[in-house]
């Protein structure tokens, strides 16, 4: 892979408004995304994470704003090229009929292959290293409708690393898994960007794992980005509060000494309000 | 015993039409069972990965299809010594026979196999395409469009010979109509479907009133093309399916690895680089017109498409450039094949083919379902 060799990539979204035709989603928001790291995108039900994800990926079109991919205006580069270099995991994938792991992991190799659907030796060693990675080897002529949740996440997290891109964009990788295949999953993230200075980006729920995993938070509520910056600069008694309405005690998580939050009860907060 | 010797010189081709169809079957069921090996084939930008099981099964189906197409040439009303009628097809200009074989026979099983080939693949691109193992090109109002041009030409007291061309028109327009009346920020499947069965039932409202309103004698002409047959092609039909399918079948390959990524649904499919709404509009225009071209000449034919995807997809699973040409032999076999019990069934009487694919393919598929019934 040529990830290593590759220069930095800038990665931001300058005033972006998003709505789906109605009430706003995302209001006047500037961000950027660390290059080399993991940043996780939190905050409650329906306070636009997964909308921003997609802003930033181009899948979504925002009725303002620009998304800025190596300084360049990501609608101004030709689709399959941006996808050479940023990568998106939307959430509930279903896999066609009766296709094996190998076959739907290797689409992730799309971007890359010519107009016939060829198939070059590069392509071969990506597909080979991402079902390394996720642990699919023994799995790869199994069909996909037969494995559990957890490998049918893995397969899906395989086809977006054999499309072998800087930039990773998850939504909620880790929902309907249980705990260890959770961690598995987000060390596997980690070490990805540590080892090959891939920059991710999730929308995770649960706040722990977020702070422990990552190294840049950004905590989104009602479409605005309330505070962003390392674990410890967001998770704290009063920004878990003002974000997801919980008081909670906070703590230094004794393994990692990353920030634990440790909920006590749900205060009155207008967010849920909103919700109803 | 009567009875017997009226049919006695039928029955011998007719168990022998079963016994192939049979060892098809088989041949198809087992030979996709077996374990699959891959080998990748090096050739620059054509590079490709093959599975060993798939090319094998290719190879049977083309090896069955042409079987097949020798049982059509040698089986017939006319009695013919076998050999002879072979011969005359493949060299023998001046044979006795060469009227019967060159231009009864010949252009017929060409036609039934370029149509089977037209069907199955469009039926193949719809069903992977809106991701519904239950859509084929009918849905979409290719099969009905056809059927209101071809009526509507023949009750305005129109040609028969210009029955395609109106077909052909009628199945595009009704397409793109059901197409344009999906379009709302995008194409979503289900709409389509909806929109479709809606302009279907209108159309066929349309067929009915022009059946009752014109002449008999008129609109009579349409039925026998309406139940679909390729009773009476010539090489003329042979040539429009031809010049179809050498467009259009190559186009569809093409554009296979598209349609792949399609099937992930419309955001994978954005987030892997693909032009969504225009990748989908070129699969969409080219399974209509193969559908078209089809049913323009051998009339609104409508399981072929729904049914031989299906199984080619439970014997060779999901979409690559093996299981397209697969699925497209599988429909060249089916149609020849059913045309072939069509023809000897009730012979000296002469079934349209349509009727055997429907009666068919019924069986057929609620068999599938229940030997795969993890596949729906």
């Amino acid at each position: 892979m040529q990830s290593e060799h590759t220069p930095p990539i800038s990665f931001t979204g300058e005033d972006l408004h998003i709505s789906y035709g109605g009430p706003k989603i995302i209001e006047d928001l500037n961000v950027v995304i660390p290059n080399g790291e993991v940043t996780a995108i939190i905050g409650p039900n329906g306070c636009g994470k997964s909308t921003l994800l997609k802003a930033l990926a181009r899948i979504l079109t925002p009725d303002k704003g620009i998304v800025f991919l190596d300084g360049t205006d990501i609608r101004n580069v030709p689709t399959r090229e941006v996808a050479r270099k940023l990568g998106i995991l939307t959430q509930n994938q279903r896999a066609p009929e009766a296709v094996s792991v190998y076959d739907l992991v290797r689409r992730g190799r799309y971007p890359h292959q010519g107009i016939f659907d060829q198939w070059s030796r590069e392509d071969e060693n990506a597909v080979d290293r991402a079902l390394e990675t996720t642990g699919l080897r023994d799995y790869k002529e199994k069909l996909v409708d037969e494995l559990s949740g957890g490998q049918k996440q893995r397969v899906w997290i395989a086809m977006i690393l054999a499309q072998d891109t800087k930039l990773m964009l998850l939504d909620e990788p880790t929902t309907h898994l249980d705990m260890p295949h959770q961690m598995e999953i987000l060390e596997m993230l980690l070490k990805l960007s540590v080892d090959e200075d891939r920059t991710v980006v999730l929308v995770l729920h649960d706040i722990n794992m977020a702070a422990r995993y990552c190294s840049n938070l950004i905590a989104l509520r009602e479409g605005k980005i309330l505070v962003s910056g390392r674990p410890s600069e967001v998770v704290t008694t009063e920004m878990v509060d003002s974000i997801f309405g919980v008081k909670a005690l906070v703590i230094e998580d004794p393994v990692t000494g990353s920030p634990l939050c440790i909920p006590e009860a749900v205060t009155k907060n207008k967010t849920l309000d909103v919700l109803e | 015993m009567v009875f017997l010797g009226i049919a006695s010189p039928r029955l011998d081709s007719l168990i022998l039409i079963f016994i192939v169809l049979f060892i098809t079957v088989a041949l198809l069921h087992s030979a996709s069972r077996r374990k699959t090996k891959i080998s990748v084939m090096r050739l620059g930008p054509f590079s490709s990965r093959l599975r060993k099981s798939l090319v094998r099964l290719n190879l049977i189906a083309f090896v069955i299809l042409i079987a097949f197409m020798a049982m059509g040439v040698m089986f017939g009303d006319f009695p013919i010594p076998k050999m002879k009628a072979l011969s005359t097809a493949l060299w023998d200009r001046e044979s006795e026979f060469d009227f019967v074989i060159n231009s009864i026979r010949s252009p017929r099983i060409v036609v039934a196999v370029l149509a089977g080939m037209c069907l199955a693949s469009s039926g193949m691109i719809f069903q992977s395409l809106i991701n519904n193992p239950l859509v084929s090109p009918d849905v979409i109002g290719v099969n009905s469009g056809a059927a209101v041009c071809a009526v509507l030409l023949l009750a305005a007291g129109g040609q028969v010979t210009y029955l395609p061309v109106a077909a052909f028109i009628g199945a595009i327009i009704a397409a793109v109509g059901v197409y344009v009346l999906s379009w709302k920020r995008g194409i979503v499947g289900t709409r389509l479907v909806l929109v479709g069965i809606g302009i279907n039932s209108l159309l066929a409202a349309v067929i009915t009133f022009v059946q009752v309103r014109y002449p008999i004698e008129r609109v009579m002409a349409a039925a026998r093309w309406q139940a679909g047959t390729v009773f009476g092609a010539t090489w003329g039909d042979a040539r429009t399916l031809g010049i179809g399918f050498l467009i259009l079948f190559p186009t569809a390959f093409v554009l296979l690895s598209r349609l792949r990524i399609l099937q992930l649904g419309d955001e994978t499919a954005a987030a892997l680089g693909s032009s969504v709404e225009r990748d989908r509009l070129f699969l969409l225009g080219t399974g209509a017109a193969m559908a078209a071209v089809a049913v323009a000449v051998v009339g609104p034919l409508g399981f072929v498409a729904l049914m031989v995807p299906q199984a080619a997809r439970l014997l060779v699973g999901t979409i690559t450039g093996g299981s397209y040409l697969f699925t497209a032999l599988l429909g060249g076999i089916f149609l020849l094949g059913a045309d072939l019990i069509a023809l000897h069934l009730f012979a000296p009487v002469m079934l349209p083919v349509g009727v055997i694919t429907a009666a068919l393919g019924g069986p057929y598929f609620l068999i599938l379902l229940a030997r795969y019934n993890r596949a729906i």
